[in-house]
C-alpha cells in the first residue's frame, strides 16, 4: 500500500543518515578530534589591497603602505616571563608596561590582541624569526593608508574610515567585513567600489608551533583599482600654497574636455589625521571647527556669484536680440527705480557705455537697464542653460545644485511675487541667485570654447581603463555673440581700467570677469573667473575668495598667479 | 491518545531545551542562563499546551477552517513582503511587541490542512490531472511568497510535504514523476534567481573550501564538530567548538553539531531514534485512520517533520548544502517551535479516531 512504500522511502532516508554519521563520527572520528582539540585550525583573512590614486602623469597621490603590527593569542602563550622579556626588549618597552598589555590581552585569551602597532619594518622581521620560540606571538602585517601630499589636494581626494555597525548590517551582502575600511568623502568614497578590491582568506591547519602544515582552503584577494586623476599635482599644490590661511576656492579646469586639473579648497586637512590613532584629537577639532574645513567649497558650498554673473546677462539680451554690442546706456552711478535707489560701484558713474565697456569696467546700471528689459524669466531660463542651478555631475559626493530663482520659484519657496527690483537684482548677479565655484567655471567655459557646456570629471582611468567621461551640449548661441562677450571679458583684464588688471601676465592674454557678491555680513565675497590664452583657451579658472572683499584684488590677482605658474609647468 | 507519541515529543523538546542551553552558554558568558534559553522554554511550554488543546480538539473541525488559515497566512507573507523590514537580509518576521513570528513557519501547517481539505473534498477525483494540476496551484503561491523573501529552505519543504499527500491519497504516480522531472529540468532557471549567497552556499556544498571564510567556514566547523564528537561524546556543556565560538548558527541551524560534539554517535543516534520513533507512530495513525482527512494531514505532518530532520542533518554532516532548515522542537526559533508541536498535537487528534 501507498503508506508503505512512504514509510520505506522515509525509512532508507534515515538509514543513510545514520551510515553518514557514523562514517564522520566513528571512522572519521580521529581526524577531526585532532582538529577540534588542538586549536589546528586557524582562519586568516587576506585583505585586498585598497586601489591607489595618482595625478594625469601617474605621480602617485595615496597608496596603501604595509604596517606591522605585534599580537599575541593569550591562550597560546607558554612561557609568559620569557615572552615579556623578549618583547620589553626588542621593542624596548619596559617590562611593567608589557605585563599590562599581556593582561588586557588575557580577557579575551583566544583572539588575537594587538601589543604594538606601527612597528618599524626590520624590527618586525627581527620578532617574526625569533616568533618561533614563543608560541602565542604572531606578527601581523596590515595595509595603511598613507595620502603623500598631506592636506594637498584633501578636498579631491577625501579620506577613509572604518565601518561602522550601522553601515556593516546594510552592506555585508556587498563584501564588506566588519574591519574594512571605506571611503568617507571624495574620489575615496565616490570611487569605494573600485578602489576596494574584494577580500580573501585562507583556512589553514597549523602544527603546535603556529606553522602552517596544510591549507584547506584558500580565496585569492581581488587587489582594488587604482585612479588616475586628472589633477596635475604641481598646479595642484601650488594654488593650496596659495589658500593657506584663507578661506576660499581654486579650480582650474581645462574648458575643452571638463577634465578639472585642480580644485583647491581651503580651509583644508591633512586626511593622514584619519589614519594615525595619534590623530583622534585633531579629527575631533575638525568635526567641530566652525570653519567647516571638511567641508568641500567647491562643489557643495553655494554662494552668489555678484558681477561675474554679467557674462550670463550680456548673452541673454544679446541671444534674444534684447540688446546689441553696440546699444549703450547712461551710468551716472545709480538707478532709480520706484522708490528705490540701486546703485552702481563706480560713485560717479561710467558714463555712457557700450556692452564691451560695460562688462570692462563692471557697469551696474548697463546690466540694470538690460536686466530689465529682459526680464526675470529669460534670466532664468539662460542661467539654467548655462548649467546653473543643477549638479555638474562631477564625481565627487555631496555636490549642491544652488538655486537659479524665477517668478515661479519666488512664490513657491517664499510665498511672494516677483519684484523688477529682483530681476534688477539679479541681473548683477546678486539676489537668490546661489551657485558653487565648480558651477562658475563650468559657465565661464562656455565662453572659452565657443558655446559648449562641459562635463567636469576627475577621474582619467580605473584600473588602466580610460573612463570616457567627455560630454559635451553645445548650447547653440551665435558665434558673434559669443566673440562679443569674450571680446569684453579679455577687455577687462588686459585694457587700463579693466577691473580685473591684477589677473594680467607677461606674454599671455587671460580673459574673465571680476565679482563682489554681496552677503549679509559686512565683508563682500571676491570672485575672479576666466580663462587663457584668451585666443585660443587651454585652462579656465575660477577663484572665490569667501568673505574676502573686491574680487578685483586677491582673486584677480591669485587668478593671474596661477596662470603664470600653469605657463611654467607647460600646460598653457 | 498515543501516548508513546506523546512521549517522544517530550522527550525532544526537553532535551532541545537542554541542548540550546548549552549552544548558548557561552553567550552568557560561561555559565548563566541566557535569555534564549528562558525564550525557548517558554515557548515549548507554549507549544506542548497547543499540542495538548489540539489533540483534544476534533481535527476535522479544525480542517473546516483550512481553507481560511491558509487565506490568512498568505496575506500576512504578502503584508511582510510589501512592508517587513529587513533582518540578516531577508523579511521573514513580524514584531508584536516582544515576540517575533515566522508566518513562513506556520504555512508550513496552513499548507497542509488547505491541501488536505482540497483533497479530501475531491477524493473521487484525484487520479485526474486537473485536481493534480489544481492541488499544485493551491500551494503555488505560498511556496513563491516565500522564495521571494528570500528563504529557500522553508520553500523547498513544501514541495515534499505537497508530493508525499499527494501520492498517499492515491494521485497517479505517471503525473507526480512528470511534475518532479519538471521541476529537476527547470533547475537551471531557479538558479539564475536565486540570490548570490543562496547561489554561494549551493556552489560551497560541492567545495567548501571555496569559500573557507563564509559558508565554507561553517560547514567545515560543523564537520569538525560533530566528529571529534566521537562515540561517546565530549560531554554535556563540553563542547570546546562551541564554547569557543568556532560554530556560527549554533543555537539554531546548527544545534545538530553541538549534540554530536557533546553526546557523541551514540547520542546523536539516540535522538535520531526518538525522532523515528515519532515518525513512525505518525505513519502507523496514516495506516490505521479510516477517513482520507486524517491520512492526508498524517502523511502531511509526517513529511514535514522527517524532511526538516533529515536535511537538518544532512546539512551539517557535509551530505547536503545549508538551506536553513531548523531541527524540529530543538532548534531555537519559537515559531518552529510552535508549528511542530501544532503537527504532533493534530497527530494525536487524529489517533484518538483510530483507537475508536
Amino acid at each position: 500500500m501507498r503508506i508503505r512504500i512512504f514509510s520505506l522511502v522515509l525509512g532508507v532516508c534515515m538509514l543513510a543518515l545514520s551510515a553518514g554519521l557514523a562514517y564522520v563520527q566513528v571512522f572519521r572520528h580521529e581526524k577531526y578530534r585532532v582538529m577540534s582539540e588542538e586549536n589546528r585550525l586557524k582562519v586568516v583573512p587576506l585583505m585586498a589591497p585598497r586601489g591607489s590614486i595618482s595625478d594625469r602623469n601617474g605621480k602617485p597621490l595615496v597608496k596603501d603602505i604595509l604596517s606591522f603590527e605585534i599580537s599575541v593569542i593569550y591562550s597560546r602563550i607558554k612561557n609568559k616571563e620569557a615572552l615579556t622579556e623578549f618583547l620589553s626588549s626588542s621593542l624596548t618597552i619596559p617590562e611593567e608596561e608589557i605585563l599590562s598589555l599581556l593582561a588586557e590581552a588575557g580577557k579575551e585569551p583566544y583572539v588575537t590582541s594587538c601589543l604594538a602597532q606601527n612597528v618599524g619594518m626590520e624590527k618586525a622581521i627581527q620578532i617574526e624569526e625569533l616568533s618561533g620560540e614563543y608560541p602565542g606571538l604572531f606578527v601581523e602585517v596590515s595595509a595603511k593608508r598613507e595620502y603623500l601630499k598631506g592636506r594637498s589636494a584633501a578636498s579631491v581626494l577625501g579620506y577613509i574610515g572604518y565601518i561602522n555597525r550601522y553601515e556593516f548590517d546594510k552592506l555585508r551582502t556587498y563584501g564588506y567585513k566588519i574591519n574594512d575600511r571605506m571611503g568617507r568623502d571624495g574620489v575615496e568614497k565616490y570611487y569605494d567600489d573600485y578602489l576596494r578590491g574584494r577580500h580573501g582568506g585562507k583556512q589553514v591547519e597549523v602544527d603546535h608551533r603556529g606553522r602552517e602544515v596544510n591549507m584547506l582552503g584558500f580565496r585569492e584577494p581581488l587587489p582594488g583599482k587604482d585612479l588616475r586623476l586628472t589633477i596635475d599635482i604641481d598646479l595642484q599644490m601650488y594654488c593650496d600654497k596659495l589658500l593657506e590661511g584663507k578661506k576660499g576656492v581654486i579650480i582650474v579646469m581645462d574648458p575643452n574636455t571638463g577634465e578639472v586639473i585642480a580644485m583647491a579648497s581651503a580651509p583644508g586637512y591633512d586626511p593622514n589625521v584619519f589614519i594615525e590613532r595619534s590623530g583622534e584629537k585633531s579629527v575631533r577639532e575638525l568635526l567641530n571647527s566652525r570653519d567647516y574645513p571638511l567641508l568641500n567649497r567647491a562643489v557643495s558650498g553655494v554662494y552668489p556669484m555678484g558681477s561675474v554673473f554679467k557674462a550670463v546677462t550680456a548673452i541673454a539680451a544679446l541671444e534674444t536680440g534684447t540688446i546689441v554690442p553696440g546699444t549703450e546706456f547712461s551710468c551716472s552711478g545709480q538707478l532709480t527705480l520706484g522708490k528705490a535707489v540701486f546703485n552702481c560701484w563706480r560713485k560717479n558713474g561710467h558714463g555712457t557705455v557700450s556692452l564691451l565697456e560695460a562688462i570692462k569696467g563692471s557697469c551696474n546700471v548697463y546690466f540694470f537697464r538690460t536686466g530689465l528689459l529682459l526680464g526675470g524669466e529669460k534670466i532664468a531660463v539662460f542661467s539654467k542653460k548655462l548649467g546653473l542651478g543643477e549638479k555638474t555631475g562631477i564625481d565627487l559626493p555631496g555636490e549642491k545644485e544652488g538655486t537659479v530663482p524665477s517668478a515661479a520659484w519666488k512664490s513657491r519657496k517664499l510665498n511672494q511675487k516677483w519684484y523688477k527690483g529682483d530681476t534688477v537684482n539679479y541681473s548683477i548677479g546678486q539676489g537668490y541667485l546661489l551657485c558653487s565655484p565648480l558651477q562658475v567655471v563650468r559657465m565661464m567655459s562656455v565662453f572659452a570654447n565657443g558655446g559648449q557646456l562641459v562635463s567636469p570629471f576627475l577621474v582619467k582611468d580605473i584600473g588602466g581603463v580610460r573612463v570616457n567621461a567627455q560630454r559635451s551640449v553645445d548650447l547653440g548661441f551665435s558665434r558673434e555673440n559669443l566673440n562679443a562677450v569674450k571680446e569684453g571679458l579679455r577687455k577687462v583684464v588686459n585694457d587700463v581700467h579693466g577691473t580685473g588688471m591684477k589677473a594680467k601676465i607677461e606674454g599671455i592674454a587671460v580673459a574673465g570677469k571680476t565679482g563682489t557678491a554681496q552677503t549679509s555680513r559686512k565683508s563682500s565675497h571676491g570672485w575672479f573667473s576666466g580663462f587663457a590664452p584668451a585666443e585660443d583657451p587651454k585652462l579656465a579658472i575660477v577663484v572665490f575668495d569667501e568673505y574676502g572683499g573686491r574680487g578685483g584684488y586677491y582673486a584677480a590677482e591669485t587668478a593671474g598667479k596661477v596662470f603664470q605658474r600653469a605657463a611654467e609647468l607647460g600646460l598653457l | 491518545m498515543d501516548k508513546i507519541l506523546c512521549g517522544a515529543a517530550v522527550l525532544v523538546s526537553v532535551l532541545g531545551i537542554a541542548f540550546v542551553y548549552s549552544a548558548t552558554s557561552s553567550l552568557a558568558g560561561g555559565g548563566g542562563i541566557s535569555a534564549l534559553v528562558i525564550k525557548q522554554t517558554a515557548w515549548v511550554i507554549t507549544g506542548l499546551f497547543i499540542l495538548l488543546v489540539i489533540s483534544r480538539m476534533d481535527y476535522l473541525k479544525i480542517l473546516d477552517l483550512g481553507y481560511a488559515a491558509y487565506a490568512l497566512n498568505i496575506a500576512a507573507l504578502i503584508l511582510l513582503l510589501l512592508f517587513g523590514g529587513e533582518r540578516y537580509g531577508a523579511r521573514r518576521w513580524i514584531t508584536l511587541g516582544p515576540v517575533s513570528l515566522q508566518p513562513s513557519e506556520f504555512v508550513k501547517i496552513t499548507v497542509i490542512l488547505a491541501l488536505a481539505y482540497f483533497l479530501g473534498e475531491r477524493r473521487e477525483k484525484i487520479g485526474s490531472l486537473g485536481t493534480f494540476i489544481k492541488a499544485l496551484l493551491l500551494v503555488l503561491p505560498a511556496a513563491l511568497l516565500i522564495f521571494m523573501q528570500p528563504d529557500l529552505g522553508t520553500a523547498i519543504v513544501l514541495a515534499p510535504i505537497a508530493c508525499a499527500m499527494l501520492f498517499a491519497c492515491g494521485a497517479r504516480v505517471k503525473h507526480l514523476v512528470s511534475v518532479m522531472s519538471l521541476g529537476f529540468f527547470s533547475l537551471p532557471v531557479l538558479w539564475l534567481l536565486l540570490k548570490d549567497y543562496q547561489k554561494n552556499r549551493l556552489l560551497v556544498f560541492i567545495n567548501p573550501n571555496l569559500d573557507p571564510l563564509g559558508a565554507g567556514y561553517t560547514i567545515i566547523q560543523s564537520k569538525i564538530a560533530i566528529g571529534s564528537g566521537g562515540i561517546f561524546g565530549k560531554g554535556w556543556l563540553n563542547g570546546t567548538q562551541n564554547y569557543l565560538r568556532f560554530l556560527p548558527e549554533r543555537h539554531t541551524d546548527f544545534i545538530f553539531s553541538v549534540i554530536g560534539e557533546e553526546w557523541g554517535f551514540i547520542g546523536a543516534m539516540m535522538l535520531l531514534g526518538l525522532y523515528a520513533v515519532i515518525i513512525w507512530r505518525g505513519i502507523k495513525i496514516a495506516h490505521d485512520v479510516p477517513d482520507i482527512y486524517g491520512k492526508a494531514i498524517a502523511v502531511g505532518v509526517v513529511t514535514l517533520i522527517a524532511f526538516q530532520v533529515i536535511v537538518n542533518v544532512s546539512m551539517t554532516i557535509g551530505l547536503m548544502p545549508v538551506v536553513g532548515l531548523p531541527l524540529p522542537a530543538i532548534s531555537y526559533g519559537g515559531s518552529n517551535t510552535i508549528v511542530t508541536f501544532l503537527g504532533i498535537g493534530l497527530l494525536l487528534s487524529i489517533s484518538r479516531r483510530v483507537h475508536r
